[in-house]
């Protein structure tokens, strides 16, 4: 401030002798802006401070009505510019009350509509829980029907879900159990023809017996018939190999159809569970976005006379969102002026 | 809850949530100005007490607000000081229209200057006296214009005025 008043008094000493106007280049300080202003000179002394002047005499000089002059003016600057601590207490005393009563207002009424809106949801919830109690207490069985009379869309989506699901398993369950007692019987099948083998051993025998019992024979017939007996055997081997192989073959190509039925079951439990975790994630999405009553926008322009009466213009833009109970509030709220030097963020949470 | 016999467990069926009343709003809020070469960051806390119902305060919102502000000026000056605010308003609402006149004091009793180092006090305080007026457009867009006047107790400061013409919209 002294440099400054020096410069000023120093350019007048200096354009006192040549000029018959004061020329001044004010440059403010706060906001950067470059004023040039004249002042007349008729014999006296004039002083130019801070976007005022006024002519002092010798007198003046000397009484320091000249010193008061400048601290006045000074304190007067230091209230009146955009840069003052007055002006940014104007300005954020307005935006603070502006703020403050237009968040209460959105608070209020948005915990007005929540306490309605609530009342109503736990009505139908409740309506909900009480519908899927009652198809749970009545048995699996019933699932489906509880899931069909599941007065919610998501309650019969995951009832007839989980009815597809127990169906395909029974259903699975039960063609894998035919198909493992189908193996049953093959393998019965084979034992069977163990079994016969066995008693084909046993009948031999039997026929040799009643051959030793039908009387006396030849050692030739007898091993003419050993022989038959033993290409029967052979024959008989052969045929039990066959059914052997072909029961393994038959138990193999069941097994692998086994394990293609239990891998498909497997890929299709896997996909019920990926579609089930998707709408999963989707329901707890709608849940997260239901959590939240739809947002409230403002936009304003603002005209105001500033306290060193310049007329200014701002836009302001407002964003508030509150959740569904209405309990908290958040909001932003920013402020541009047309000079794009000023502007203002404010975040608030109620 | 109801208590079943047989299984010894209690079974909800549903609830009755009673419609109550909103005492007060808090609200804490953060924020930050730039004006020129000032920097100002503030941090309020403000309390709306809301009327009650069935009394003389029906439909009334006023409260008070603090805040702290820390103003950096140029040339390495800054100075701390807090702002006390009370406000109240109360709005009447009329058919498609709401009007809201409101009135507001602030004063920053204390200011500390980290040149001086010195706690300075402030008696002045600065008031703000307005309306605003609600236009309902359509049911969720709403359109307002307001006036406010601000004034200060201090001698020699000049009184200052603000329009504001925007809209409402509720998604």
């Amino acid at each position: 401030m002294r440099r400054l008043l020096f410069i000023v008094i120093a350019a007048m000493g200096m354009f006192k002798g040549y000029s018959q106007a004061l020329v001044q280049t004010y440059t403010d300080r706060c906001t950067g802006e470059v004023k040039v202003f004249s002042v007349p000179m008729n014999g006296a002394t004039t002083i130019a401070f801070y976007n005022k002047s006024r002519t002092f005499t010798a007198a003046q000089f000397q009484n320091g009505e000249l010193q008061a002059w400048l601290e006045e003016t000074y304190n007067w600057w230091r209230a009146l510019s955009p840069c003052s601590t007055n002006n940014a207490t104007t300005q954020t005393t307005q935006q603070t009350t502006t703020q403050a009563t237009t968040n209460a207002t959105n608070a209020a009424t948005n915990a007005t509509t929540g306490a309605t809106q609530n009342t109503g949801t736990t009505n139908t919830t409740t309506n909900g829980t009480t519908g899927t109690t009652g198809s749970t207490s009545t048995g699996g069985g019933t699932t489906s029907g509880g899931g069909t009379t599941g007065s919610s869309s998501s309650s019969s989506s995951s009832g007839s879900s989980s009815t597809g699901g127990d169906t395909s398993n029974g259903n699975s369950g039960s063609d894998s159990s035919n198909n493992s007692s189908g193996s049953d019987n093959s393998s019965g099948n084979g034992t069977g023809s163990d079994d016969n083998s066995s008693g084909g051993s046993s009948s031999s025998e039997g026929s040799g017996s009643e051959e030793g019992s039908s009387g006396e024979s030849s050692s030739e017939s007898k091993t003419e018939e050993s022989k038959t007996e033993e290409s029967k055997e052979e024959v008989k081997e052969e045929k039990q190999e066959e059914s052997k192989e072909e029961s393994k073959e038959e138990s193999k190509e069941e097994e692998s159809k086994e394990e293609e039925s239990k891998e498909e079951e497997k890929e299709e439990e896997k996909e019920e569970s990926k579609e089930e975790s998707k709408e999963e994630e989707e329901e707890e999405e709608k849940e997260k976005e239901k959590q939240l009553a739809p947002p409230i926008v403002t936009a304003n322009i603002v005209t105001m006379q500033m306290i060193d009466g310049v007329l200014t213009n701002a836009a302001s833009f407002g964003y508030s969102q509150s959740s569904l109970t209405g309990e908290d509030t958040y909001s932003a709220n920013a402020m541009v002026w047309s000079n794009l030097k000023q502007f203002s963020i404010n975040l608030s949470k109620s | 809850m109801v208590l079943d016999p047989f299984t010894n467990k209690f079974y909800k069926f549903g609830e009755v949530a009673a419609r109550g009343s909103i005492m007060k709003v808090q609200t804490i809020s953060l924020g930050y100005m730039k004006m020129f070469t000032t920097n100002i960051v503030t941090f309020g806390v403000s309390d709306v007490f809301l009327g009650q119902k069935d009394n003389f305060w029906k439909g009334f919102v006023g409260g008070y607000a603090v805040t702290g502000m820390a103003v950096f000026l140029a040339d390495n000056q800054y100075l701390g000081t807090a702002a006390l605010t009370v406000f109240g308003t109360k709005p009447f609402a009329f058919k498609r229209i709401t009007v809201s006149p409101m009135i507001a004091y602030s004063m920053t009793p204390l200011t500390v200057d980290n040149i001086t180092k010195k706690i300075n006090f402030n008696e002045h305080g600065n008031y703000v006296l307005g309306s605003n007026f609600d236009f309902n457009i359509t049911q969720r867009f709403k359109a307002n214009i307001g006036g406010t006047v601000i004034g200060s107790t201090m001698p020699g400061m000049p009184i200052s005025w603000a329009m504001t013409i925007g809209s409402r919209f509720q998604f």
